[in-house]
C-alpha cells in the first residue's frame, strides 16, 4: 500500500466524530496528568487503561497514545514554571527553561517548547509513515531466533543506556523477566510460581504492577515532605508568549537537530525519550558558540531536548508496531494495552490492520495539532493545576489507582498487588535501582521465553541457531558490544584500584 | 581492604535471595529435553544470572561511597495501609465507607492536611467515583454494604 492510499484510509478512520473525541480526550487528560509533578506518562497510561476496555480497539489506541504524548507535552510546563519536572524526560528542559522563567521569559519558553515539541513530533511521524511499513516487510523474514535476539538487545539497551549503574539496570530487567514466569506456562501448560494462589494463574497483573511501581512508589517518595512552594509561579499573559525575533532565530536549528537525534534514538529498541533529550542537550552545548550560556536560560537548551523527546516518543511507535518491541517502559505499557485489546503488533500489522495503523498515524497529526492549540491558550489553567496541593492531589491519585486496578478484573486481589509493587518500587528507587527496566522485562518475558524455546525446537536442539542466522547474529553482536562497553569502565577502575592497593601495600 | 557500602550490600543480598528462591522453586518444574525445553529451564537460568549479577554488585560496593538512604516510614504505612484497608473491605462494607477510610488515611500522610480539607476531598471523591465509576462505567461495586 502506498503512502497516499494509506493516508486516505487513515483520514477516513481517524476523522470521525468518535475518533476525534477520543483523541481530544486523550491528549487533554495526558496533558493534565503530565503537568502534575511526579506523575509521568507511564502512570497516566496505566491509570486510564481500564477506562478503554469497553472501547473499539482503534478508539482505545488513539486515546492511550494521545495520553502518552500529551503527558510528554505537559511535563515541560511544570519544568519551566516550577523547576519541578514531572518526569525524568523533562528534567533537561528545566535546566534552561526555569532560568528563562526567572528572567521573565516563561511565556516565551512555553511557546518555544510547544512549537519545538510539535515540530519534533511531526518530523518523527513522517519517518513513521515512510519507514515502519518497510521495516515491517523486512521483519516478515524474522523467525523466532531473530525475535529472541532483538528482544535481548532491546532489554540490554534499556538497562545499560539508562542513567546510573548499568549493572543495577540489568538486575532490574532480570527481576522483571523472573516475575514474568509467574502463572501458566503457555508451551507446557505447567503452572509456575503461583504458590497455590488462584489469582496468579494468569500471571501477575500488568496494570497493578505499573501502578505500583510508578504511581504509588512515586507518591511514597514525595509524601510527607513539606508542601511545595508555588508562590514563585509567575502569571503568564498572552502577550508574553511571543518569542523575540532573536529567540526564534536561535531555536529553529536546534529543533531540527533535536528532532533528528530524537527520531534516531526512538527507533532503537530500548532507548527512550529521556536519553534522547539528554543527548540533544549535550549536542547543543557542544556545537554552541558560547556554551557558558547553557543553564542560564539558553533557548537552544529547551528547544532541542523538547523536539528530541517528542520525536523519540513518536518514533518509538516504529519498533513497537513493527516488531512488538517497545522503546521504553511507557511504550511497553501501551504494548500491553494493545495486547489486551487483541492487537498483536507484528510485521503483518501494517497490511492486515492497515486501517488501524493509518488511523493511528493520522490521529498523531490531529493530536499534535490539538496539543499545539490547547497548550498555548490554556497556559493559565495549567499553572493553576500546578498549584494543587499534595494533600489533595495524593489521596486523589491513590483513590483513582485503587478503583482503576480493581476494575481490571473486578477483584480486590490486584489492588493488594499494587501495595506489594508500590513498596518494591519505593525501596528500589531508594537503593537507586531503576524500575522501568523491570517493567520492560516483565512485558517481554513471556515472548522471549516462547521465541527461545521455539527457535530451539525449529533447529532440532541446535543452540548455535542464534549465531548461525546472520540477522540474529548481528543483534547479538550489538548486545555483546553494549555489555563490553558497560563493563569496560568498571574493569578499568577495578584494575586501577588493585594496582593502587598493591602500590600502597609495598610502601 | 576498602569499606563496604552497607546499603549496597543489603540490596544486592535481597536480589540474590530472590534469585536463589526462583532457582530452588524452579528446580521442581519439568526440564524437558534439549529439543523441547521444559518449563524449568528459563526461570532457573534467570535465577542463576540474577545471583551472578548480584555478585558483581557486591564486588563493586567496595568502591562505592556510602550514602544515607532515607525511607519515610510513617507516610508509607499510612498510604499503603489505606490501600490495604480499601482492598480488603470494599467488597464487604461498600464503596463509600472504604473510600472515606482510604482518603482519610492517605491525607494523614501529609502534615498540612486539615479536617476540613479531608472532609471536602472525601465528599468530592465519593460523589465523583459513584457517578463516574459505578453509574457511568458500571464497575460492579456496591455503594454501601457488601
Amino acid at each position: 500500500m502506498d503512502l497516499l492510499t494509506g493516508l486516505t484510509l487513515g483520514f477516513q478512520t481517524a476523522i470521525t466524530p468518535e475518533a476525534l473525541m477520543f483523541c481530544f480526550f486523550g491528549v487533554t487528560v495526558g496533558m493534565f496528568i503530565g503537568v502534575l509533578p511526579g506523575i509521568g506518562p507511564l502512570a497516566a497510561v496505566a491509570m486510564l487503561l481500564p477506562v478503554t476496555y469497553h472501547l473499539e480497539p482503534l478508539s482505545a489506541l488513539i486515546m492511550l497514545a494521545g495520553i502518552f504524548y500529551g503527558a510528554q507535552y505537559g511535563g515541560s510546563t511544570a519544568s519551566i514554571l516550577l523547576n519541578l519536572p514531572g518526569t525524568s524526560t523533562t528534567a533537561v528542559t528545566a535546566i534552561d527553561g526555569y532560568p528563562m522563567a526567572r528572567k521573565g521569559r516563561a511565556g516565551a519558553a512555553l511557546f518555544i517548547t510547544t512549537i519545538a515539541s510539535f515540530f519534533g513530533g511531526c518530523f518523527a511521524i513522517v519517518l513513521l509513515m515512510s519507514f515502519a511499513p518497510a521495516l515491517g516487510a523486512m521483519a516478515l523474514r524474522f523467525s523466532s531466533a531473530e525475535y529472541f535476539s532483538i528482544m535481548i538487545l532491546g532489554l540490554v539497551a534499556a538497562a545499560t543506556m539508562s542513567l546510573g549503574n548499568p549493572v543495577k539496570g540489568i538486575v532490574s530487567v532480570v527481576a522483571g523477566l523472573m516475575l514474568a514466569m509467574v502463572g501458566m506456562d503457555t508451551t507446557s501448560g505447567q503452572v509456575r510460581y503461583t504458590f497455590g494462589i488462584l489469582e496468579l494463574q494468569d500471571g501477575l497483573n500488568l496494570v497493578a504492577m505499573a501502578m505500583g511501581l510508578f504511581g504509588v512508589a512515586e507518591i511514597l517518595k514525595n509524601a510527607g515532605t513539606p508542601e511545595r512552594d508555588s508562590s514563585g509561579v509567575q502569571k503568564v499573559r498572552m502577550r508574553d508568549l511571543m518569542p523575540t525575533r532573536q529567540e526564534l532565530r536561535e531555536c529553529w536549528k536546534p529543533s531540527i537537530r533535536g528532532a533528528g537525534i530524537g527520531s534516531f534514538i526512538g527507533v532503537l529498541p530500548g532507548a527512550g525519550p529521556t536519553l534522547a533529550a539528554f543527548l540533544a542537550y549535550a549536542m547543543e552545548k557542544r556545537v554552541a558558540r558560547d556554551p557558558s550560556r547553557f543553564g542560564k536560560g539558553a533557548v537552544e537548551g529547551i528547544s532541542a531536548p523538547e523536539a528530541a523527546n517528542n520525536a523519540s516518543t513518536q518514533a518509538a511507535f516504529i519498533p513497537t508496531l513493527a516488531l512488538g518491541i517497545p522503546g521504553d517502559a511507557a511504550m511497553a505499557v501501551l504494548l500491553g494495552a494493545m495486547m489486551i485489546h487483541g492487537i498483536q503488533p507484528r510485521p503483518e500489522f501494517f497490511t492486515e490492520n492497515a486501517d488501524l495503523f493509518w488511523g493511528l498515524v493520522v490521529s498523531f497529526w490531529v493530536g499534535n495539532l490539538m496539543l499545539l492549540v490547547l497548550n498555548i491558550p490554556l497556559i493559565s489553567v495549567w499553572v493553576r493545576i500546578l498549584t494543587i496541593p499534595k494533600r489533595v492531589l495524593f489521596p486523589g491519585v491513590i483513590f483513582f489507582i485503587c478503583v482503576g486496578v480493581y476494575s481490571v478484573n473486578n477483584n480486590p486481589f490486584d489492588v493488594l498487588m499494587v501495595i506489594v509493587f508500590g513498596l518494591v518500587g519505593y525501596v528500589m528507587n531508594a537503593f537507586q535501582y531503576p524500575t522501568a527496566p523491570l517493567l520492560m522485562g516483565f512485558i517481554l518475558g513471556p515472548m522471549i521465553e516462547q521465541h527461545f524455546r521455539r527457535a530451539i525446537l525449529f533447529s532440532r536442539g541446535d543452540y548455535t541457531t542464534f549465531i548461525d542466522r546472520p540477522i540474529s547474529a548481528v543483534f547479538l553482536a550489538i548486545t555483546a558490544l553494549l555489555l563490553v562497553l558497560m563493563a569496560a569502565p568498571a574493569v578499568r577502575s577495578w584494575a586501577g584500584n588493585r594496582s593502587a592497593n598493591r602500590g600502597a601495600g609495598a610502601e | 581492604m576498602g569499606r563496604f557500602d552497607r546499603n549496597e550490600v543489603i540490596a544486592a543480598l535481597a536480589f540474590m535471595a530472590f534469585g536463589l528462591f526462583w532457582v530452588v522453586v524452579g528446580m521442581g518444574y519439568s526440564w524437558g529435553s534439549s529439543v523441547r525445553i521444559g518449563a524449568a529451564v528459563f526461570p532457573v537460568a534467570l535465577g542463576v544470572i540474577m545471583i551472578a549479577l548480584c555478585g558483581v554488585i557486591l564486588g563493586q560496593s567496595r568502591q562505592a561511597e556510602a550514602r544515607r538512604i532515607g525511607l519515610k516510614v510513617r507516610p508509607a504505612i499510612l498510604i499503603l495501609g489505606g490501600i490495604l484497608v480499601w482492598a480488603l473491605s470494599v467488597d464487604h462494607i461498600g464503596f463509600l465507607p472504604a473510600t472515606a477510610i482510604l482518603v482519610a488515611l492517605c491525607s494523614l500522610a501529609e502534615r498540612e492536611s486539615t479536617w476540613r480539607s479531608i472532609l471536602g476531598l472525601t465528599v468530592f471523591l465519593c460523589a465523583f467515583g459513584t457517578l463516574v465509576f459505578i453509574t457511568a462505567l458500571r464497575i460492579p461495586l456496591s455503594v454501601l454494604g457488601g
